[in-house]
């Protein structure tokens, strides 16, 4: 037969794969939405990307950048006292404890940005396509994890190379991925359906990340707070996340494993409000966008 | 019995419109049935069946109600009320080009465009290689999309249509696009997609298409099924309305629909009428700047309108430079029409060939204040039949016979079989719109 489709080997594969758990169709349904999610990813960061004269190595750019302005200008104020047991020693463990900070910061604050305005500025998808629109979010949220991997990846180089490798911990780092990705698409899924018929939610969202970044433990340790401020800082879902980067990154700091917990548990409970609240409303998001 | 493919039962849809954003919000996640908005209907209890393999159009005034009535259709809204049964799978394409991004390749926009009109991916490789042998873009499909001019992203947006293997489809207007082959190759395509037995619902403003590709039409009027039931007849009914809309303050209609019918009937009416002219009175005459008054008649020429196609046209308009008028003597008559340039704007339908009852039909908007009141018409064109031809006007869904036209009174200046009726009196028609009946 002439005119028959060339088989998506890999599709196939993968569809074998889940089939077992699954179905055929569910399996291919899975695939299919994953093949989307995959291809609108790539692309999604080729524009942001594609048309710089260094391309994707922006990407790898903008945390070294960070490394060569955050961790002189942190280098300046001279070791942080009382603190080695959770940052280590020497004058480079405050800027690498910042600069690790920052670049996770980076990656979840502006791919919830973006996710969150994506139903709003995809009318035209949401109107005319029969694609599910949970892959609009899903694919900004992936965007920013991808450029957190690529600065992760700068970062364990870095410390490599100031001697400073992190070892075995970085086993934390798949785990830690998965638990974040979940959480972040939870609150994209929540807040790009939201915002669809409440529009004002978009610029609270900057608001509100501008004063979560201060209330994750990010510029400071928290022990050098007063205890009333520790115990906002401690109840910041997004807390346990970046104690759990900090202790992948930094040898000294200790590993919670109440930080596991509570970020798997709000990883879950979001994620779950998230899907609640799109699937409710997305059968009117046409009627509004 | 024919099977049905899609069968629509008292569909109505209410779009809620909120005052305040707050509301909106509050009614989004209200577990109870309260309403904080005010309803508009959309569409109001409207029913029609589709047989399998039909092609089926849907006719309306813009804002009536068709898009609403295709998106319930391709599931993309729900119906506040009533059924929408569909037997098989439907691809609703119902804009081109969507989420098309200029940073990306033409190549890599079919890819993304395809996921988003919901595209197999197990296919998708290989229908782009079809959209792209279809869009004729060549090297062109791997530049980026900002460097393509209008009609070549209209091209690409068109083409991913080709790579969609419908069982039923749904289709908006408006989407033969590009130049004029193109556009033509896109109409031919989606005719071929009818008859190969593709259950096909269509918007199209253009009615003349429509009675010709489908075997049902259906027709919409402010959210309300008008009519429906064969192309002839609804076609017939929808063109003659024209003449019923907006009577405006100085009781003027805003448009009129006139008729041309064979005399002999059973002939086909073929090229009609090539310009269709607005006369007012010579007294009148003074009040138009640009009203072109020939000496000795009692006449002064107002508007006109073109109809027709490009070569009919041109045609004429050398037919009047050999017939000794100067270009801006016959510019002024032409009022507003653009010589040579393609069809121009005024006038709203025609069907020149044999249609619905063997007539043609032409909607031209009446010209308004501060232009005198329009006494006349007069028709010059070109007639091949034998017979002369007949000219109606509706008042009121009636026609009225205004005169006949045809016989080759200026065939001795410009050749052929080139005419020019007598100039027919419009103002009994007129009038009848004065007391508009309450």
């Amino acid at each position: 037969m002439n005119s028959a489709a060339r088989p998506r080997r890999f599709l196939d594969l993968w569809v074998a794969l889940i089939r077992p758990f699954a179905g055929e169709e569910r399996a291919r349904n899975a695939v299919g939405y994953a093949y989307a999610v995959t291809t609108l990813l790539v692309y999604s960061l080729h524009t942001q990307h594609g048309r710089a004269f260094l391309g994707l190595l922006w990407a790898l750019l903008v945390p070294l950048l960070f490394i060569a302005v955050y961790v002189p200008v942190m280098s300046a104020f001279g070791p942080m006292e009382g603190v080695d047991h959770i940052i280590g020693q020497g004058s480079l463990a405050f800027p690498v404890y910042v600069v690790v900070g920052f670049v996770t910061w980076n990656a979840f604050a502006g791919g919830l940005q973006n996710a969150a305005a994506s139903l709003v500025n995809n009318a035209s998808v949401v109107h005319h396509s029969p694609i599910p629109l949970s892959i609009l979010p899903l694919v900004k949220v992936l965007n920013g994890m991808v450029s957190w991997i690529l600065a992760v990846g700068i970062m364990l180089v870095f410390l490599a190379s100031v001697g400073r490798f992190p070892g075995i911990r970085i086993l934390i780092f798949p785990v830690l991925l998965v638990l974040f990705t979940l959480f972040a698409q939870g609150l994209a899924l929540l807040l790009s359906s939201l915002s669809v018929v409440f529009r004002d939610l978009l610029q609270m969202i900057q608001t509100v990340l501008m004063i979560e970044f201060f209330a994750v433990p990010l510029l400071y340790v928290p022990e050098t707070l007063p205890e009333k401020f520790q115990l906002v800082v401690k109840l910041n879902p997004l807390t346990p996340f970046m104690n759990l980067t900090h202790a992948m990154f930094i040898r000294e700091h200790p590993v919670g494993w109440d930080d596991l917990g509570l970020a798997t548990a709000w990883a879950v409970g979001i994620y779950l409000l998230g899907s609640f609240v799109f699937n409710r409303l997305k059968g009117i998001l046409p009627d509004h966008v | 019995m024919t099977e049905l493919a899609v069968s629509v039962s008292g569909l109505s849809k209410v779009y809620q419109v909120y005052d305040r954003p707050f509301d909106r919000l509050r009614q989004a996640l209200s577990p109870t049935r309260q309403t904080y908005a005010k309803q508009v209907h959309a569409l109001e209890d409207v029913s029609f069946d589709v047989p399998q393999g039909a092609t089926v159009g849907i006719v309306g005034a813009n804002g009536a109600g068709k898009s609403t009535l295709l998106k319930i259709l391709a599931n993309r809204l729900r119906p506040t009320s009533g059924k929408v049964e569909v037997r098989g799978r439907v691809n609703g394409i119902l804009e081109l080009g969507t989420g098309l991004q200029p940073a990306l390749t033409g190549r890599q926009n079919a890819h993304v465009n395809g996921l988003f009109m919901g595209l197999d991916p197990w296919k998708i490789d290989q229908q782009i290689e079809r959209i792209i042998a279809f869009s004729e873009l060549g090297d062109k499909i791997d530049q980026p999309l900002e460097t393509y001019s209008s009609g070549m992203k209209a091209r690409l947006a068109f083409s991913v249509l080709v790579a969609i293997e419908p069982e039923i489809l749904v289709l908006d207007e408006a989407l033969a696009t590009g130049d004029s082959g193109f556009a033509e190759k896109c109409t031919r395509y989606i005719r071929g997609l009818c008859r190969s037995g593709c259950t096909t619902l269509m918007v199209s403003h253009d009615i003349h298409f429509l009675a010709k590709a489908c075997q049902h039409l259906v027709w919409i009027d402010k959210g309300r099924l008008r009519e429906q039931g064969p192309p002839d007849r609804v076609a017939q009914a929808y063109l003659e309305s024209f003449g019923e809309t907006g009577i405006l303050g100085d009781q003027r209609p805003r448009y009129l629909t006139f008729r041309i019918d064979p005399v002999v009937s059973g002939e086909d009416v073929e090229y009609s009428a090539h310009c269709v002219s607005w006369l007012c009175s010579a007294g009148d005459a003074d009040q138009a700047p640009e009203a072109y008054r020939e000496e000795g008649s009692d006449h002064a020429l107002l508007q006109s309108h073109f109809v027709g196609f490009d070569n009919v046209l041109r045609e004429v308009t050398q037919d009047a430079l050999l017939g000794g008028f100067s270009t801006t003597v016959s510019g002024a008559p032409w009022g507003e029409s653009k010589l040579l340039e393609g069809i121009p704007g005024p006038f709203r339908k025609l069907r020149p060939a044999a249609g619905p009852g063997g007539s043609a039909y032409l909607v031209l908007p009446v010209p308004q204040h501060p232009l005198p009141r329009p006494s006349a018409i007069q028709v010059f064109g070109e007639n091949t039949l034998s017979n002369p031809l007949q000219l109606s006007v509706s008042i009121n869904g009636e026609f009225v016979k205004l005169g006949e036209f045809g016989t080759a009174e200026l065939a001795r200046t410009l050749g052929g079989q080139t005419f020019a009726s007598p100039p027919m009196d419009l103002s009994s028609v007129l009038a009848a719109f004065e007391a508009p009946s309450e």
